[in-house]
């Protein structure tokens, strides 16, 4: 199919589109309506997205279901898909119709909460199918948009706010990013994306264009001390509005760096590696440290996502194929574990009107298929078998010992941290006795809670125990990406070799 | 079968869990158990035949680049005996489970005991499965870490107990670290020999430089999974779980350990001397620890982990034949110790079960052979086999001689405070249980049978050349009886001198110390960065900065909450930064 991909983008889109033309008013019927297409229309984007996922070729290496229209002013509408933004597609899709679950509670302007949401899908699958840096920067800046919307319109008190901060965190970024992605297109004269990652750019301002990128890299993951605008926000949105943020917003940050800085800027990353590295220790010990004092659910969630970040992009930055195999991997596990526990922070909310843990304990007992679930979620923030965070996490180890043995004692012994958090999550939301009249009397899931919660669930066990169904079809590109950092870091040793040997025979014989 | 006997505890673990509700509990108590004694019937037909000599593939997992790890099964050495042995182990555990009811205040209402009880026997078997059959180190790592859950999930089986929640959480973290230095250990192989599987791993030449780091993430993960010191705290908690969970619990560890060292046996160092003196280390002190415990749950327990650690010791030393007879001689009697001792009548067939529990685990048989027939308990031939494996070095020896008799010692003064009136200090009784008529014929048949086996087992021993044990038993049993009818009586704790109190409680105190340890900057630096370095950097850097530029946006932002007007601002600025983008992008 020709335009397979712009189906695959716009499908979101032309459902915002559909109601805000024709959904009036916001009585119970229209919340109805307006909720009901949502699930539609993220259900028909992830169906277009497993067709794509099933047809894609993976021994091909490039990109695939190209598109290509010429545009006005000389622009180029271009679109394509390789390994590497297959593996962010299918955790974008995945996670858009599990954000729509958790969003049924949402009672206030529905229409516009599913317009700013679904807008958000489109911009997000825009960004990372798009092959022309201006369409990439147009849907890649205008995702934030929807995205600070759901969480400072339908937020608690002080949510605008917070959204404000972070988009002024974002602000220096947007203008970095535009003259970044300037000087690649000026470079290599193309905005091709595909032109761009054959092109080498010269050794000297790779760096430099790097740093460009970092700030953008830095608040979308987010990277410490970037990280701040992130646990305000997150403490005042919905929990729909945390799955498409923390779960699906934050990929771009590593989708930045997997499709420009690698590919296109090895020597750079080579140059910062010691400092992004460092970066991304210090911000998983730093959160990490900060989810374990929180008294609030919500947070101690927005905290740990933040640390659950690290891993993936520790992984991406041990450079090699394993590693980038383990960071998509990985950051699917994650976005559905948060998603899996956001859904638990709304079904909790409803019944307690509280995330406080003061107000939990001993929910095992009066709902111990909820308590299960939430087990799984929280023991695989660490990578628990039969989850996919144990494949990333046994290919983040295999990966990162072939660069630097001591990364993966960083990443195992990060593991082992999550463990002990996602335990101690657990812990205080589940067990203990039954002390509080109001945990005793709680509710049981309802049908459409206990689905939300089971695909999440269903599909971390189906991605933990079939893995290669997301590993196959990406492995080509990881491997062609690794490749060409690899050969820098070859060619590196080799001139590091010749001037010491040019150095030896410069000193004179005694 | 490979898949059948691995998926059939899974299968009844399930059952047993509230997907199986409409099965009812009986229902669903019975249909895991009977899976449970199909997958040891099953795992004793394994055992019996001709080990495979290639992994059996079930499944493809994890493939990436040329790293290709695999749903495979291997039953070559003593995997397929050790599997045998825990599954069944497990199955009468699982029997018992069936028989034994909950004290009624750890009951709640509509909680299904005996179902959980059956489910969690279950899943620890499948667990197991995947330690001891693993074919390569990526599943192992993953079964280990499974086994950390199963484990976790049996310790905190009694759902209001707040020492059962604290003692699962450690399980879980402990062996869940084993679990992890496993999996650096896979990586420190597959980057020296690209592979994974065990098959080709040991037959490829080259590894030694690796022995060192090999043996020291092999060593401390299987004294992890054991729960050998610096890790002792989790497996004296085994007390948390009901009887039969708390035996399984008490004997799977070590059975994991021994499997792990049978794996890793090829690429470890020669005589690696710190962990046979951390292994030495336990082996002392554990059954001092028994000795200070007033109840009985927790005295075996603790008293229960020294022959786990002579089994890893002799594993280490490639003795894997005696390691399993230890084992063996072990699983028997654990079960007949819990059977015994945790049975609130006092009578009959439970003194029996003890006493020849405590014969068989103290290793007091009598080696005379009768016809073709050597007549000794369970317990007496694998302590002899492992013994004779250590001979060559005395430290080792004499060492565990002095452990077993100290093993012996607090085993007996278990039995005489629990069953003679007489003696000087009862032990807190357990709590009383509601059996019905049935269930108690089950519950004494199956001890009837266990008891049958602790002579076959001591039969099948083999022959004795040194009598060490049975020495080492019998000063424990002369020691016992001056302690509990003759000498002061009391705990050990209060009695002992400050060292030996120190010994005693450090072990046990040491997790709380590194938790208070590490939890105070934790706290510390936590709360610094949530609401010190977060507000900060936004209320001192931010704001302000924002404030001065753009002190109109700023301003109507702060007021805009909820309003039309944010989104506009949003919006604005965005769309203004996108002109200059494309506009920029059109000049390229």
């Amino acid at each position: 199919m020709d335009n397979l991909l712009s189906i695959l983008t716009f499908i979101p889109l032309l459902a915002a589109l559909i109601l805000a033309v024709f959904l009036r008013g916001d009585d119970e019927a229209a919340q109805r309506n307006a909720k009901w297409l949502a699930v539609t229309a993220t259900g028909a984007t992830f169906l277009v997205a497993l067709i794509l996922w099933s047809a894609f070729d993976p021994a091909m290496d490039g990109f695939q279901y190209v598109e290509e229209r010429a545009w006005p002013l000389g622009l180029t509408y271009r679109m394509g898909v390789d390994g590497i933004s297959l593996g962010f597609i299918v955790t974008v899709t995945g996670l858009a119709p599990l954000a729509v679950a958790a969003s049924w509670r949402i009672d206030e302007r529905v229409r516009d909460y599913v317009i700013a949401l679904l807008t958000a899908e489109t911009f997000l699958l825009g960004a990372l199918l798009s092959l022309d840096l201006a369409f990439f920067v147009v849907f890649f800046e205008g995702a934030l948009i929807p995205v600070l919307l759901l969480a400072g319109l339908w937020g608690s008190k002080g949510a605008g706010h917070a959204a404000f901060k972070g988009f002024l965190y974002a602000l220096p970024g947007m203008v970095l990013l535009v003259v970044a992605l300037s000087a690649l297109a000026r470079n290599a004269v193309t905005t091709d994306i595909s032109a761009l990652l054959r092109h080498n750019f010269p050794e000297e301002s790779q760096t430099l264009i790097l740093l460009g990128l970092a700030w953008t890299i830095a608040v979308k993951l987010p990277l410490c001390p970037l990280h701040s605008w992130l646990p305000p926000l997150v403490a005042r949105t919905p929990a729909a509005g945390l799955i498409v943020l923390t779960g699906m917003s934050a990929t771009l940050g590593l989708y930045l760096l997997m499709r420009f800085a690698l590919p296109m800027l090895p020597l750079g990353v080579l140059e910062l590696w010691p400092y992004a590295v460092a970066l991304a220790i210090l911000t998983f010990v730093a959160t990490g440290l900060a989810a374990y004092v929180q008294e609030r659910m919500t947070l101690a969630i927005g905290y740990l996502a933040i640390a659950t970040m690290m891993l993936p992009v520790l992984a991406t930055l041990s450079l090699t194929a394993m590693g980038i195999d383990a960071a998509l991997i990985g950051m699917l596990a994650r976005g559905l574990t948060l998603a899996g526990l956001f859904i638990a922070v709304t079904i909790i909310e409803a019944r307690l009107r509280s995330d406080a843990f003061e107000y939990m304990g001993g929910i095992r007992l009066r709902l111990p298929g909820f308590a299960l679930l939430l087990m799984l979620f929280c023991l695989a923030m660490f990578g628990l078998p039969g989850t996919a965070a144990f494949p990333a996490l046994a290919l983040s180890a295999y990966g990162s010992y072939g660069t630097a043995f001591w990364l993966t004692l960083v990443l195992v012994i990060g593991a082992m941290g999550l463990a002990v958090l996602g335990a101690g999550l657990y812990r205080q939301i589940a067990l203990g006795d039954l002390l509080r009249e109001d945990v005793r009397t709680m509710a049981a899931m309802d049908g459409r809670e206990r689905l939300a919660m089971s695909l999440a669930a269903g599909a971390l066990v189906i991605m933990g125990l079939v893995p290669g169904l997301l590993l196959g079809p990406v492995g080509t590109s990881t491997a062609a990406l690794s490749e060409t950092v690899q050969r820098e870091i070859v060619e590196l040793s080799e001139e590091a070799l010749e001037a010491a040997a040019a150095q030896t025979d410069e000193t004179p014989s005694e | 079968m490979e898949l059948t006997l691995l998926l059939a505890p899974l299968v009844a673990a399930l059952i047993a869990s509230p997907l199986g509700a409409p099965l009812g509990e009986r229902g669903a108590s019975v249909s895991a158990l009977l899976l449970g004694l199909f997958a040891a019937f099953l795992g004793w037909i394994f055992a019996l035949s001709e080990g495979e000599a290639l992994p059996v593939f079930l499944a493809p997992w994890i493939g990436s680049g040329t790293l290709s790890a695999e749903f495979a099964l291997s039953f070559d050495g003593p995997a397929p005996l050790l599997a045998a042995l825990m599954l069944s182990t497990v199955a009468l555990a699982q029997v018992f489970g069936i028989t034994m009811s909950t004290p009624k205040q750890l009951m709640k209402v509509g909680d299904s005991q005996a179902m959980r009880l059956q489910s969690a026997l279950s899943f620890l078997s499948f667990a197991m499965l995947l330690v001891l059959l693993a074919a390569g180190t990526v599943l192992l790592a993953a079964g280990i870490v499974l086994f950390a859950v199963a484990v976790s999930l049996a310790l905190d089986f009694n759902l209001r107990s707040v020492g059962a929640g604290r003692a699962a959480g450690r399980a879980l973290l402990v062996v869940t670290f084993g679990g992890l230095l496993t999996l650096v250990a896979g990586a420190m192989l597959y980057q020296a020999a690209d592979a994974e599987a065990f098959d080709i791993l040991s037959s490829l030449p080259g590894l030694d430089a690796l022995s060192a780091p090999l043996t020291l993430a092999f060593g401390l993960g299987s004294l992890a999974v054991m729960g050998a010191l610096p890790f002792l705290m989790w497996s004296v908690a085994a007390k948390e779980a009901p009887a039969p969970l708390g035996a399984v619990i008490c004997l799977l560890g070590p059975i994991a350990a021994v499997s792990l060292a049978a794996r890793a046996t090829p690429f470890l160092e020669a005589a690696p001397l710190v962990l046979f003196g951390l292994l030495l280390a336990t082996a002392l002190l554990a059954p001092l620890m028994s000795l200070a415990k007033t109840g009985p749950s927790g005295a075996l327990a603790a008293a229960a982990i020294t022959p786990g650690v002579l089994a890893l010791q002799v594993a280490l030393m490639g003795a894997i034949a005696a390691a399993f007879l230890v084992l063996l001689g072990q699983a028997i009697a654990l079960l007949l110790l819990f059977g015994g001792f945790m049975r609130a009548k006092k009578g009959g067939i439970a003194r029996a079960a003890a006493l020849i529990g405590t014969l068989s685990a103290t290793g007091i048989g009598v080696p005379f052979t009768l016809g073709p027939i050597q007549v000794a308990l369970a317990g007496y031939g694998g302590q002899e086999a492992a013994l004779s494996r250590l001979a060559g070095q005395d430290w080792l020896y004499w060492g565990y001689v002095v452990a077993l008799a100290l093993h012996a010692l607090a085993l007996w003064k278990l039995y005489f405070c629990h069953f003679h009136r007489k003696a000087k200090k009862p032990l807190n009784e357990p709590e009383p249980e509601t059996q019905v008529a049935g269930e108690m014929l089950i519950a004494r048949i199956s001890l009837g049978l266990l008891i049958a086996a602790a002579f076959v087992a001591g039969a099948l021993s083999g022959a004795s050349t040194d009598i060490m044990p049975l020495i080492a038993g019998l000063v424990g049993l002369v020691l016992a009886a001056l302690h509990v009818f003759v000498g002061p009586v009391g705990d050990l704790s209060r009695s002992a001198s400050a060292p030996l109190q120190g010994a005693l409680a450090g072990p046990l105190f040491l997790p709380e110390a590194v938790r208070v340890f590490l939890d105070t900057p934790a706290r510390a630096i936590g709360a610094f960065v949530s609401n010190t370095m977060d507000r900060s950097i936004l209320e001192l850097v931010f704001e302000p900065l924002t404030a001065r530029l753009f002190p109109a946006l700023s301003r109507q932002a702060m007021q805009a909450q909820r309003s039309r007007f944010f989104p506009l601002v949003l919006g604005a600025i965005v769309a203004a930064a996108l002109v200059v983008t494309i506009v920029t992008m059109a000049g390229s």
